[in-house]
This record gives C-alpha cells, sequence and structure tokens, in this order.
C-alpha cells in the first residue's frame, strides 16, 4: 500500500504525520535530530517527542496487524478494503462501517454528509495538492507557450534583418501595417508548427488532466452539501435526465410504429 | 493611455502626417462612443431576415423564410448548422447573408435552429439529431410545403448530419448541399499547411478516458471551451483582432459594425450535448468511423455510398477548422455518382459572410438547385415521343 493510501484510510497516522511535520523537521526521527531541529529547550519539544513516540508506537501498532492480516490469506486487510470493525487500519474511518466510524459520522460536523469531520479536511488537504498540481501544469504550459512565442519573435526579426542587409541599397522602412500582416503571418505559422511538437501536446494534456482532477474535488464537495442540506444533486439530477431521455426515445419509436402502421 | 497635453502646445510643424498617437486617441474615442450606443454590442442585431416558425420540439425549431420573389421556383432548401456554433451566421448582415442571397435567387428557404442546448439535453447524441429531430423537421417541412422531399444544405457538424440521413433516407432527400463539412476526419494529414488541421491533431493526442472525462465534467462540451480552442488556433491573429485590428476598425462605422456582428455570433455559442459531443471527438475525430463505415446510428453504420441524391460539396480553400482534404474524401465514396465540388477562397466562415464567398456561393446553390428541378421535371409528352420514335 502506498503512503497515500495508508493515510486516506488511517486518519490518525495522517493527523501524526501532520503533527510531526508541523512540531518538527521532516524527515529525521528522534534518533537523528537535523541542524535545524528545535533544540531541547524549545517550547514544542516535549510535544513533538510525544508526538514521535505516538507515531512510532501507532506504526508498530498498525504495522503488525497489516501484517498478520496479509498473511491470512484474503481474510482481511488488502490495500483499499476496509477490514472488519476491530481492523485497526480503518476502525477510526467512518467509512469502514466498523469501529468508531459510526460515532465519528453521527456526531461529526455539519457539512460532512455524515462522514465526519475527517472526510471535509481531507477534502480541503487533497484540493491543495489538486490546486498545486494544477498550478504547476499551467506553469508546464504557459513556458512552452513562451518559448513558441520566443521563436516566432526570433524569426522574424532574423528575417527582417536579412532583408535589410540583402538589400543592395537603403531601403525606406517597411509600413506598419505590412510589418504587423508578416508578424501575424510569421508568428501563427511558428506558433502552429510548436502547437504540433510533443511538448505542448503532452504540457496540454497534463493540463487538461489536472483542470479535470481540481473540477472533480470541488464537485464531489458539492454532492455532499446538496445531499446534507436535501438539495437535488447533479448525480440525482442526470440519472433523471437519463431515464427521461430514454422515455422520449421509446415514445417517439410507438409513434413512428403508429404511423408507420396507419 | 496617455492623454494629450491640453492648450495649444508647440507647433509640430509640417510633419509627414497626422501624429500616430492623436489617431489612436481619436479611433479609440470613436470605438468607445460606438460600444456605449450599441450597450457593449448587445443592441447589435444579427439574423433579422424575416421568418416564421413552423414546427418546434423543445429547442429545436424549423423556420420558413419568407420569399422575396412572388413565387419561389426552387427548393425546399433547408439549412442546418451543426452544434458547435449557430446558424446565424449564414444571416449576419444584409450585404453580408447567404440566406438573403438565396431568397434573392429564387429558393423556397428553410432553417433547422437546435437552439442553446444544457445540460438537460446532455444524453443526446448522433442518433437523436441525425436522425430523429433531422427526421422530425423534414416530416414538418413536407406537411407545411406540400413537397414529397426536400434539399438539405449541412454546414459543418450540420453536413454530418445532414450526409448521415441522406445515406439512411434516400427516399426524403431532394439534394445534398454540403459545406466545410468533414468527411474524413484523418485526412488532415494530407494537407501541408501546418496551420490546418490542428484540431485534429490535439483531439488525436487526448486518451478517450480524458476526453470522456472533460465531457463528462460539466455535462456538455462547454461552448465557452470551444470558442477557446478556435482562438487558440491562430494566437497571433486573435490578438491582433482584439487590439490593432479592432482600433484601425474605429474609423469606418460600417466595419465595425459587422464586426460587432461577427462577435456577437461568436459568443453565442452553445454548449454541444455530451453524448453527441463524445461521438463526434472520439467517434469521429480519435477513430475516424465514418469515412470506414464503422460510425453508427440506431444501432446500424453509416454507409455513405448509400447517399443516392445530387451532391454539392462545398469547401474553404483557407480552412484552417476542417482542411480541405476531409471534406473532399467524400468525392472518391460518390464516384460515378451526381457529386460536384465548389472551392470557395476563403476561411471557414468566410463562406458564408466574406463578401467576395456572396457571389461565388448562394448562385452556385441555385443553378445546382435548378438542374435537380430539371433532371426532376417529367419531360413533356412531345419529347416523350420523339424519345420514343427515335
Amino acid at each position: 500500500m502506498t503512503e497515500r493510501a495508508t493515510a486516506d484510510r488511517d486518519p490518525f497516522r495522517a493527523w501524526l504525520e501532520a503533527s510531526r511535520a508541523f512540531l518538527g523537521p521532516e524527515s529525521p526521527g528522534p534518533e537523528s535530530p537535523g541542524p535545524d531541529s528545535p533544540g531541547p529547550d524549545s517550547p514544542g519539544e516535549p510535544l513533538r517527542e510525544r508526538c514521535e513516540s505516538l507515531f512510532a508506537a501507532w506504526s508498530r501498532f498498525a504495522g503488525t496487524y497489516a501484517e498478520a492480516a496479509a498473511g491470512q490469506s484474503g481474510q482481511s486487510g488488502g490495500p483499499g478494503q476496509s477490514g472488519g470493525p476491530f481492523d485497526p487500519l480503518g476502525w477510526m474511518d467512518a467509512a469502514s462501517g466498523g469501529g468508531l466510524g459510526d460515532l465519528w459520522g453521527w456526531f461529526g460536523p455539519a457539512g460532512a454528509g455524515g462522514q465526519g469531520a475527517w472526510q471535509a479536511e481531507r477534502e480541503a488537504l487533497l484540493g491543495s495538492r489538486e490546486w498545486a498540481a494544477y498550478a504547476r501544469a499551467l506553469g508546464r504550459y504557459q513556458a512552452v507557450m513562451a518559448e513558441a512565442w520566443l521563436t516566432a519573435f526570433r524569426r522574424f526579426s532574423e528575417a527582417l534583418a536579412a532583408e535589410r542587409e540583402a538589400a543592395e541599397s537603403p531601403t525606406d522602412p517597411p509600413s506598419w501595417e505590412s510589418l504587423r500582416a508578416r508578424w501575424q503571418e510569421t508568428a501563427d505559422l511558428e506558433l502552429a508548427r510548436a502547437m504540433r511538437g510533443e511538448a505542448f501536446l503532452d504540457a496540454q494534456r497534463e493540463l487538461l488532466r489536472a483542470r479535470l482532477d481540481c473540477a472533480a474535488l470541488l464537485r464531489a464537495r458539492i454532492e455532499r452539501l446538496a445531499d446534507l442540506l436535501g438539495m437535488p444533486t447533479r448525480s440525482e439530477t442526470d440519472e433523471l435526465g437519463e431515464r427521461l431521455h430514454r422515455l422520449e426515445r421509446e415514445i417517439g419509436a410507438l409513434k413512428a410504429g403508429a404511423e408507420g402502421a396507419r | 493611455m496617455t492623454r494629450p497635453a491640453p492648450g495649444p502646445g508647440p507647433d509640430p510643424g509640417p510633419g509627414p502626417g497626422p501624429d500616430p498617437g492623436e489617431t489612436t486617441a481619436r479611433r479609440l474615442a470613436g470605438l468607445a462612443r460606438r460600444l456605449a450606443e450599441t450597450r457593449g454590442g448587445a443592441a447589435i442585431e444579427i439574423a433579422v431576415t424575416p421568418k416564421d416558425e413552423v414546427w418546434r420540439e423543445g429547442r429545436i425549431t424549423l423556420h420558413r423564410y419568407r420569399p422575396v420573389v412572388p413565387r419561389p421556383r426552387l427548393g425546399p432548401l433547408m439549412i442546418l448548422h451543426g452544434l458547435i456554433g449557430r446558424q446565424t451566421m449564414t444571416d449576419l448582415e444584409p450585404g453580408r447573408s447567404l440566406v438573403a442571397r438565396l431568397l434573392e435567387a429564387g429558393i423556397d428557404l428553410w432553417v433547422l435552429d437546435w437552439g442553446n442546448p444544457t445540460r438537460a439535453d446532455r444524453f443526446k447524441d448522433f442518433t437523436d439529431y441525425a436522425e430523429h429531430h433531422l427526421g422530425d423537421a423534414l416530416a414538418a417541412l413536407r406537411a407545411a410545403s406540400g413537397a414529397p422531399k426536400a434539399a438539405l444544405f449541412g454546414i459543418c457538424e450540420g453536413g454530418v448530419f445532414a450526409a448521415i440521413h441522406a445515406a439512411r433516407h434516400p427516399d426524403r432527400v431532394l439534394g445534398l448541399a454540403l459545406a466545410v463539412t468533414p468527411i474524413d476526419f484523418h485526412a488532415d494529414a494530407l494537407d501541408p499547411d501546418p496551420r490546418r488541421g490542428l484540431l485534429n491533431v490535439w483531439v488525436r493526442s487526448l486518451p478517450p478516458e480524458l476526453i470522456r472525462a472533460l465531457i463528462d465534467e460539466r455535462g456538455n462540451l462547454p461552448g465557452q471551451l470551444t470558442g477557446a480552442l478556435f482562438q487558440q488556433l491562430a494566437p497571433a491573429r486573435t490578438l491582433a483582432k482584439y487590439t490593432a485590428d479592432l482600433v484601425e476598425l474605429a474609423d469606418d462605422p460600417a466595419a465595425l459594425d459587422t464586426f460587432l456582428r461577427m462577435e456577437k455570433w461568436l459568443a453565442d455559442r452553445p454548449d454541444h450535448p455530451g453524448a453527441a459531443a463524445k461521438e463526434w471527438l472520439i467517434g469521429l475525430y480519435h477513430e475516424n468511423r465514418l469515412v470506414e463505415g464503422r460510425f453508427e446510428i440506431a444501432g446500424a453504420p453509416v454507409d455513405l455510398s448509400a447517399i443516392a441524391c445530387p451532391v454539392l460539396n462545398i469547401f474553404a480553400a483557407e480552412d484552417h477548422i476542417i482542411p480541405p482534404p476531409s471534406s473532399r474524401a467524400l468525392g472518391p465514396i460518390l464516384a460515378g455518382r451526381d457529386y460536384r465540388e465548389l472551392e470557395v477562397p476563403t476561411g471557414h466562415v468566410g463562406v458564408f459572410v466574406a463578401r467576395r464567398a456572396q457571389r461565388i456561393v448562394a448562385p452556385a446553390i441555385s443553378r445546382w438547385l435548378a438542374r435537380i428541378a430539371r433532371s426532376a421535371r417529367p419531360a413533356p409528352a412531345s419529347a416523350k415521343r420523339r424519345r420514343r420514335s427515335a
């Protein structure tokens, strides 16, 4: 199971990881403090140590359980599956349907669609991650386009300079209109070449994917909110729309059949 | 923008012409005035040629244009656009109206309008449009006009709908005119100009599951997205259009109004119903099923070679959206039939709005319809007798 998948299913572990990151340097453990780690007199140090020991204890416990569960072939603990009510990898997760899940779901804050605060916060965290990925993809796309524009401008300048050099006698500078027309022609040709290249196509693909990831996350949140407020969700209206469409088709076929029989 | 300094200022002397800064400032002021008068273009009208609604089903309407000659002798001809843009572009303004030219030529002219689909239409697919809605509209036309058949004039994606319908129902279609219609979606590779066929390359570069996710995200293919993609096809021209070109137009009120009308049409870009968009982008752009006889309508593959009526295929020599080889691919499929091509020396939209195209397209369509009418007319009895004796 990947780091992220583990954290997704194990909110306690995720919180501990977040606390570690917040209270101390990211990677080194208590045995090897990094140069920037808070010193023994740091006010956060006792809390950090407590977190570290809790983290270590929980990791040992969860790890031992996961190993044992994996040993019992097919009984529990497969990646992405919730185990039974006493599965420590899932018992604090409302979605697991066991352990403390019901409690979390029932008493969790409003707005979380019955899945507790963890779900809302997890989505917020994921949203930041998706948004960062989108910003990265957009930056890459813009960089590819910027390079194409610069290449176009270089071609345009080189062509003008070559013409001036080739002229046997000094000529009048070209008119503003002719320069503009020529620039458009050169730039659009150069940009078209770039926009057929793999660098552009890949950047465009990734940008689209990243944008869709952001939108999917937002849609899931809105869907849950609509459900909480007793409003029809998009999935429900879509389902209704699909049924109506099928009915329209059937009515059309019946009408056509009746007209044909007349 | 910097304002010119107040007061007379230093004498500029006998310069070569007006100060470019002042000229630009004057143009911008003129532009601002016209935009204010038209409420940012909102008061500008397009598609004003009088017509009457004959049939309606939900958002979809069929109109019949009022004739401008005493007795229209050609047609009936039904214009149908695709779902990417609106058909209003065929009637942009009096001097640039293909509709007006066709009416003047004595054609009984009809127009099918798909309206502006919403998310409620997301499950509509090609079968709905090319088979059911078009079939119902043709039935309404026949009932209202008394004509046993009608000619179809399909534009872009509307041409694909029309070609499919003509192939599936040869008995209903008098003639098939297509304009800037893609048939072979992979024929862009035959076009040597890298500026043409970019859309084909882009769509093919996206995995089908990403296209499905893109459409499912909003239910439909957003018109705003297709508009942005069209602008991206020629970025330098797009930039110039809204900057330097626009400022220059300010000196010419008529040209500025034409610009605003075009913008009005461009802004009215409908969302493409989702299911049909998936077939359009995956089934056609990606998999090129139509030309290969693998595109299914109502559960059966479409065979374009079943088109039995006369065909006039109009394509634009400088079309950067539908490369000419993509349209001309219909020729070999209909080899040996009554098939004609017309090349128009414009871009994709220029076929309908460019002034020079006004002198080419409408006359070609009316000549074509006249020929169909002549061949459909029963020969006079004396001629029959002559043929028999011969």
